[in-house]
Formats: C-alpha cells, structure tokens, sequence
C-alpha cells in the first residue's frame, strides 16, 4: 500500500500541518505588534507587570495544586483498595469517575450553587474560604475521570494483589505496603495525572467564573474584552506551558521505577549490579 | 469510604438536586411545565444552535480527522512526521478554552494575519463576504483546532487495528482496493467512527470558554445560556433553568453512552 | 511441466539480502514444505509467490503464466494465515463467500459452495457465527474454507498451525492434507515445524539463510541430508570428528577408536571429518549378545524417559557423550545411570559431514 497515492497523503498531512501552525505563528506574530512599526516581546512585559495577572495566576496554581493533592488522595487509596478488596465495587466507581465527562462544568456548578447557596445546611458561597473551597472540589470533581484512570491504569500495570501478598507473606504492614511498594510503583501513574489535572484545572473559566474567583480563566476572558496584544502573547504562553506539561508528562509516564526526575526521600538508591 | 461520600456529596447530590428541580414547580410541587418551558423559542433556538454547531464541528472533526490518521498511518508517511503530529495533537486536544480563542483572533479576526493576508494578496475580504469568526462557521473552524487532534488521537488504535492480513486476505481471494475498503476495512472501522463522531459531538456540546472569549454571551448556545441563567436568572424561572441543565445532561449523556457502547462492540471485534 | 516454477529469485532489502537464488518446480497437486529457522527467508519466498513482496530478480510462473508483476488480486491463489486472518464483521459464511462475491459468482451458486466447503471442514451449521464467536481451530477451519472456495490454482500456507494448541495442531494437520489430496491442489506450506513439514509433505525445502540447502522427500532429508545444516536441523543428531585415515576402505580414527564405514571415501588421507548418526541409530548391546563390527563403550550419564521411547545420553570419551534412543519394549529391561554398556552402529547409517 506504500507504492499508491503518496500525494493524498501527503497533501493531508501538510494541509493539517498548515491548519495547526497558522493560528500559533499568527498569535505569536501579533503578539509582538504591540509597539507600532517594530517587533518588540512589549505584550509580554505588560502581561507579566500586570499586579492582577500575577494574581490569578498564583490563585489558579495554588487552587490547582491543591485539587492535585486532594484528588489523589481521594484516588489513589480508592484505585487500591477496589482492586483489591472490593471488584465487585468497581464498576461503581469507575462509572463514578467517568460522570463528570458526561456533566459539563456549567451544570455541576450550577447544582453546587444551589446546593451548598446561602439558604442550605452546607451554606460553602457565603465565606470566602468555602467559595475557594467549593471551587478545588469543582476542580477535583472535574479531573476525576483523568486522575482516575491515570493512577487505575498505573495499577493495572504492576499487579497489585500479587504485589501486596508477597508483601505481606514478607512480613511488611498494611501501610508500609502502600508507602514503599504501591506508590513508588504507580508514582509515574499519579505524576501523569496530576499534569493533566493541571492543564484542565490552570484557566478553567466556567466554575471559577459562577464562584466570583478571580482565577486565570477569568481574568483571561476579562483580558481578552480589554486589551488587544497582551492576550496573543497569553495564547502563545499558554500554548507552551500545555506542551511543556504534556511532555513532563509522558516523560513521566514512559519513566520505569528506579530511574527518576526526582526521588522521594525513602528511596536509597541501589548500587548498580 | 471517602469517595463514594465525597462524589455523592459534591457531584451526584447536586445534580440530582438539579434534576428533581426541574420536574418541580418554584412552589415545590411535581409539575411537567418546566420540562414543557424548554419548548419556549428561546430555549428551543439555543438548543437548536448548540446542535448544529456541535454537528457541524464533530462531522468536520471526524472527517479531517480521519482523513488525517489515515494518512499518517497507511499513506506511508515517515515515522517522525506521524510522531509528532500525534504528540500535537496530544497538546491540542487540550488547548481548548480561552487561549485558543485569542489564537484565533490573532489568525481569522477582522485584524488576523490570515483575514489580512486574503485581502493584501489576493484581494479577498473574507468578512465582506459575510464571514465573521465570530459567527457559526468561525466558531465551527475554531473548534476543529481541538477536535482533529481529538479525533487523530481516539481513532488511531482503530486504524491501527485494522490487521495487514485482512487486506492481504482479501486481495488473495481476488478484492480489489475498493471492495476491500467496502466490504471489510469500512464495516470494521465503522462503530469506531461512528462513536468518536459521537464523543466529539459531546466535546462540542459543553464546550463553554472558547465561545465566551470569542463573542462575548452574545452567541448563545447552550451553555452560554445557562451561564447567563446562573448569573443572572434571564429565564426568570430558576426550575426552568434546572430544565435547562437537565436537557444538556441528557444530551451528554446520550452521545456519551453511544460512544461507549460502540467502542465495546468495535473492540470485540478487534481481538 | 510444472505447475508453479519459481525460478532464481533474489529478494533484497537494502543491503540485506533475504532471498538468494532460489529455484523450486512444484507439480500439480504437489504438497511441498519450506522449512527452516526463522528469517531464512521462507515466509518471504511464500509472500512472493503471492505477490505481497515483489522480488528483486527472478521470476515466479503459475501454471505456464508469468504471475511476477501481477498483483495478488490477478494471481488466483488462495492464503492461510497465521492469525488466521478472518474478517471480523463477516459471518462465516460470508468470509467462506467473500472470494466468490468479489470474482461475481451468482448468489445461489456461492451458497452452494459455501455450503460444500462448510462440510468439507466440519463445521456445517456454523455458518451465521462471527469469527469471535469461534475457537482457534475453528476459525483456522473457516479460513481454510475461504482460502479453497475459489478454487484457487495454488494454496499457500504461512504457518496456519502455529497458534493453535498441540492436539489441536496434529488434528488439522491432518485434515488439511486430507482436503488437499481430494482436491488435488497445488499447495505451498511455511512452517518452522520439523515435525509438520515431514508428516505432510510430498517434498520438503530446507530453507537456511536465503538459500534452498535441500529438496527432498521427507525420507530423504532425513535419511541423506545434503548438508550439515540439514543434518543439524532435521531430527537430533550425534556428531563425532574424525580423522580420515584409508579412503578406500572408509576406515576413520575417531576419539573412540577406529571405525570402518565401510565404503570408500572421495575425501583425501589425513582430511579431518565430522561423522554423524541420528540417536535411534545407536544401539545398546545386551551381554553375551554378539558383537557388531562397529562397537565401543560408554557410561550411561542420564536417562529420560520419554513413553515410547527412552532417551540416554553415555560418555564415551573424555568431553564427548552421545545420544541413544531406544525403544521402551515391555518386558526388556533398560539399563540404569552409571552402567557401563557396549553400543553398536551400523555402518551405513554413519553420515559423513565435511
């Protein structure tokens, strides 16, 4: 099939490669228009100088970091304990974790809203730390489809029952099983997930919007009404930060155990053989 | 266990909540008006728009999609070319929202480099043509920069699935190319289209950010709806907003569990 | 003249050349095996033939028709797979129906033959199954069907057996020999499986490194191998250097003695030999049985038992054991490990390696 049609393919190929390149070199291009008659990086200084975008952006990665370490502790003990206690739950949890791709984010914050408003048991809108707090859970409820069967696929890979039994016929405790063998094992797994929860969660608009935060995703909108250049220059920012979390990410997940861009403290490392 | 509790607490309680309102009236009794009230034009023009839109890019999506993995996986295409398109389109898969909106503006806007090169070079002006980023076919256009990539990267193992020795097979027992493709490599590849038609119709459907960067809420789907809805009860009519809601769920939900199910059914074949 | 000539091809990739001047003259009806280890190149030899690879030189001719730039669709043949290769969203009635739709053979007349090939493989009934919905064998059984139902000039056979079960294996192989000579169909089969070429064949083509090193009955290759290769590859071998010492009497020292092959030799005096015989070929003698020309002694090292037969290995000289099967006759009684005992060897079951 090699020797047919070379020009079809080729041409799709290239039109697709034109389709992706052109809006990225013309975000790039007018990015650097903002002073007239010269190419200058002026729209990224005036982004950066910019108290609020500084701001949103450390509120969207605190809000964000903090979605990463309560999902995967809700996730990972989750993922372990129904593949190895309760299968019969699985399908559950699993339908669970996939709701959220079938419930858009404007509908999910609306029931929240309603729900956790001023007139309820759980009244979360009315301080200020429960809207913030309201929102990680918006961004965990959001990322669980991915965190989920990012840490599930990771634990799929590694065997975890015949892991943990030959752990336990080894003498080791519950937790010391889970600490020293599963999650080094699926931390590869967890790292992939968490870049993906950050990529979904940094300029997500809907929830943060609806809950009066002033995160990224709004302030990006707000921008994008305001101002002509800076927001070209944050296409092309953000563009990159996606590819250099995607990469992180795969080269977190191709990353065997043993060999590692970080280390956790309890790991020694072993001699080579 | 936590996160049975958790989900029930922060995703399934408010959604039912949302779900029980829209069969209520604002005085708490059972009543059908809401569900009735999605007739109403309005509503019925947003949900109209939303799935012609959603339509309109999923089909573009999957075609060009399609068009594009077939290319890089049978056309012979080098293996690094392939590569890399699939690792873009991993990133543009999820460059959608804001950011991609603003790109846009930079290329198609009534100032973008492509809207402004037409006019310069060949003398067309795409917008006294009545073209307008900002309308049907921009959005449509706009939305394809993620779901080509999405569609490259959900039917890839489904043309990769297809064995070399069926072909061989077929031509063996004398099919041509064309009978090949007609009697065995589209019936095979068909529920996997079909589905990934399906799940980008869904990526569409809810797709919220990018349309707000590019038009305001003046272009109202249904989720901008909704969004002015939540904000500021434009229906004046909170259960009917629950209705709202209940409708989008509905359609998720749908195409969503279409595209599993033939995904299931796609994969037996292919073991 | 034959039905399929293969004549000097020569198959590259690259630099790398996988198939060397390969020649073979198949006649109707014949069942030939193209054995040997992986990336011999026998796999390619049968995808030229089907015209999946063009070769690089040589030609390939299919009942006096030069088939070489034909393309697989015009060559009329018929293909076994070793996946098996079934369309997935075909019944199996329409993959055994498939070659006949595509070549418009009426609708009654294809239900006829699918009919008669489903009977013919023994799965009658199973023709509104998809292929998932089937066994390995079966699935191997339709694909068999499929491959014959256009009556094809050549059936070409890429390790069809390879993913099934032993049992299951054995039993194919014998029904596709059986449906092969009632159809008397030219059949060209791949196989890496010493075992299977020699049950099936009429003639077997010992494949090793792009090269035929033989074609024979399988009773040839076995008994008279060509060249080491096939001696080494067919069957277990015992080898034995040896120094030539009478060309004419064939009498050779050995680091178990003299011996006499008692035939004479083209070799020179003084030429270094290796001599060669297949385990089942030595023979234990019994005490006070007589003695054989050709004898020496050994020390029983290990014995596996193997049902019908017993293998031994003994230690005949420092560093050198050979192999002895035996048959497991009851009521004989086999000698045990460590048992020093006499072997005998005929000497024209003696081969003579270069």
């Amino acid at each position: 099939m090699n020797r047919r049609f070379r020009i079809g393919p080729s041409l799709v190929t290239l039109a697709a490669i034109l389709y992706f390149f052109v809006p990225l070199y013309a975000a790039f291009q007018f990015s650097l228009q903002m002073k007239r008659g010269e190419l200058s990086l002026a729209a990224y200084g005036s982004v950066f100088q910019d108290g609020v975008f500084i701001n949103a952006l450390t509120f969207s990665i605190l809000a964000s970091a903090a979605a990463i370490l309560f999902g995967a502790l809700l996730v990972v003990p989750t993922a372990y304990w129904v593949r190895l206690r309760l299968p019969k739950l699985r399908p559950v949890v699993e339908f669970i974790s996939l709701l959220p791709l079938i419930i858009p984010s404007v509908v999910l914050v609306f029931g929240q809203i309603r729900m956790f408003g001023s007139s309820s048991i759980l009244p979360l809108t009315t301080s200020d730390w429960g809207t913030n707090l309201l929102l990680v859970i918006g961004y965990v409820v959001l990322s669980l489809p991915y965190m989920f069967r990012a840490v599930d696929n990771g634990m799929a890979a590694i065997d975890i029952a015949t892991l943990t039994e030959a752990a336990e016929s080894l003498g080791a405790s519950r937790a010391r099983i889970v600490f020293t063998i599963i999650f080094p094992n699926i931390r590869a797994a967890v790292v992939s997930g968490a870049f993906l929860t950050f990529s979904i969660c940094l300029g997500e608009f809907a929830i943060a919007s609806l809950l009066n935060r002033s995160a990224f995703g709004p302030y990006m909108v707000q921008l994008g009404q305001d101002r002509a250049y800076e927001p070209a220059a944050l296409a092309i920012m953000s563009f990159a930060l996606t590819w250099v979390l995607m990469g992180l990410m795969q080269a977190f997940a191709n990353m065997k155990p043993g060999q590692g861009l970080f280390r956790l403290p309890f790991q020694k490392k072993s001699p080579r053989p | 266990m936590p996160y049975l509790s958790f989900t029930f607490i922060f995703l399934i309680a408010p959604v039912s909540y949302l779900v029980i309102g829209a069969f209520q009236s604002p005085d708490g009794r059972f009543t059908f008006d809401n569900m009735a009230g999605l007739a109403n034009p309005q509503i019925a023009a947003s949900y109209w728009l939303s799935i012609r839109l959603s339509f309109a890019s999923a089909l573009i999506g999957t075609v060009t999609g399609l068009l594009l993995a077939h290319a890089l996986i049978l056309g012979g295409m080098p293996v690094w070319i392939r590569r890399a398109l699939t690792t873009f389109s991993g990133v543009a898969s999820n460059f959608a929202g804001v950011p991609l909106a603003f790109a846009f503006i930079a290329t198609l806007g009534r100032l973008g480099l492509v809207t402004v090169t037409m006019k310069d070079l060949l003398g067309i002006n795409i917008y006294g043509m009545g073209f307008s980023l900002f309308s049907f076919w921009g959005l449509a256009i706009t939305y394809l920069y993620f779901q080509m990539p999405l569609m490259l990267l959900v039917i890839t193992p489904a043309i990769e699935g297809l064995k070399k020795e069926w072909r061989e097979a077929a031509e063996s027992l004398g099919a041509s190319d064309s009978q090949y493709w007609r009697l065995v490599g589209a019936p095979v590849l068909a529920p996997s289209v079909l589905g990934c038609f399906l799940l980008l119709f869904a990526n569409a459907f809810g797709t919220l950010a990018t349309v707000i960067a590019l038009t305001g809420s003046n272009f109202s789907v249904v989720p901008i709806l909704l969004f002015q809805q939540i904000r500021g009860n434009v229906l004046y009519n909170p259960n009917l907003g629950y209705a709202l809601a209940l409708g989008m769920i509905l359609i998720m939900s749908v195409s969503n569990f279409l595209y599993l199910f033939l995904r299931q059914r796609a994969e037996r074949w292919q073991k | 003249m034959s039905l399929l000539t293969i004549r000097s091809l020569v198959k590259s990739f690259g630099a790398n050349t996988v198939v060397k001047d390969f020649d073979l003259h198949m006649q109707d009806s014949e069942f030939i095996s193209l054995l040997g280890p992986s990336g011999c190149g026998k796999t390619t030899v049968l995808r030229i033939v089907a015209g999946f690879e063009t070769p690089s030189t040589g030609s390939v001719e299919i009942d006096g028709q030069n088939v070489t730039g034909l393309r697989p669709n015009q060559r009329k043949i018929g293909m076994m797979f070793q996946s098996y290769a079934l369309f997935p969203n075909l019944t199996v009635a329409g993959n055994v129906a498939f070659g006949l739709k595509v070549s418009g053979v009426s609708a009654s007349e294809t239900t006829r033959r699918v009919d008669e090939m489903l009977a013919m493989v023994g799965l009658s009934g199973f023709g509104a199954r998809y292929p998932y919905q089937l066994s390995g064998g079966q699935q191997q059984r339709v694909a068999l069907a499929r491959a014959i139902a256009p009556r094809p000039r050549v059936l070409l056979l890429d390790e069809p057996l390879s993913a099934l079960d032993a049992k299951i294996r054995v039993a194919l192989r014998g029904e596709i020999r059986a449906i092969q000579r009632e159809l008397g169909i030219t059949t060209l089969f791949v196989t890496h499986d010493q075992e299977e070429a020699m049950a099936m064949s009429d003639r077997v083509v010992v494949m090793n490194g792009g090269r035929a090193e033989q074609v024979g009955t399988p009773d040839e290759i076995y008994n008279r191998p060509a060249s080491r290769f096939v001696a080494q590859f067919i069957g277990a071998l015992n080898m034995l250097p040896a120094t030539l010492r009478d060309a004419a009497t064939g009498m050779v020292e050995t680091p178990i003695g003299p011996l006499s092959l008692e035939r004479s030799l083209p070799q020179s005096n003084g030429t270094a030999l290796t001599l060669a015989f297949r385990p089942e070929s030595l023979r234990l003698i019994a005490d006070g049985e007589a003695l054989p020309p050709q004898n020496f002694s050994g020390r029983l090292m290990t014995r596996e038992f193997l049902g019908a037969i017993v293998r031994f290995r003994a230690e005949v000289a420092k560093d050198l054991t050979l192999g002895i099967d035996c048959f497991n006759r009851t009521g004989e009684t086999l000698p045990q490990i460590g048992h020093e005992v006499r072997l005998g060897i005929p000497a024209q079951e003696i081969l003579v390696l270069n």
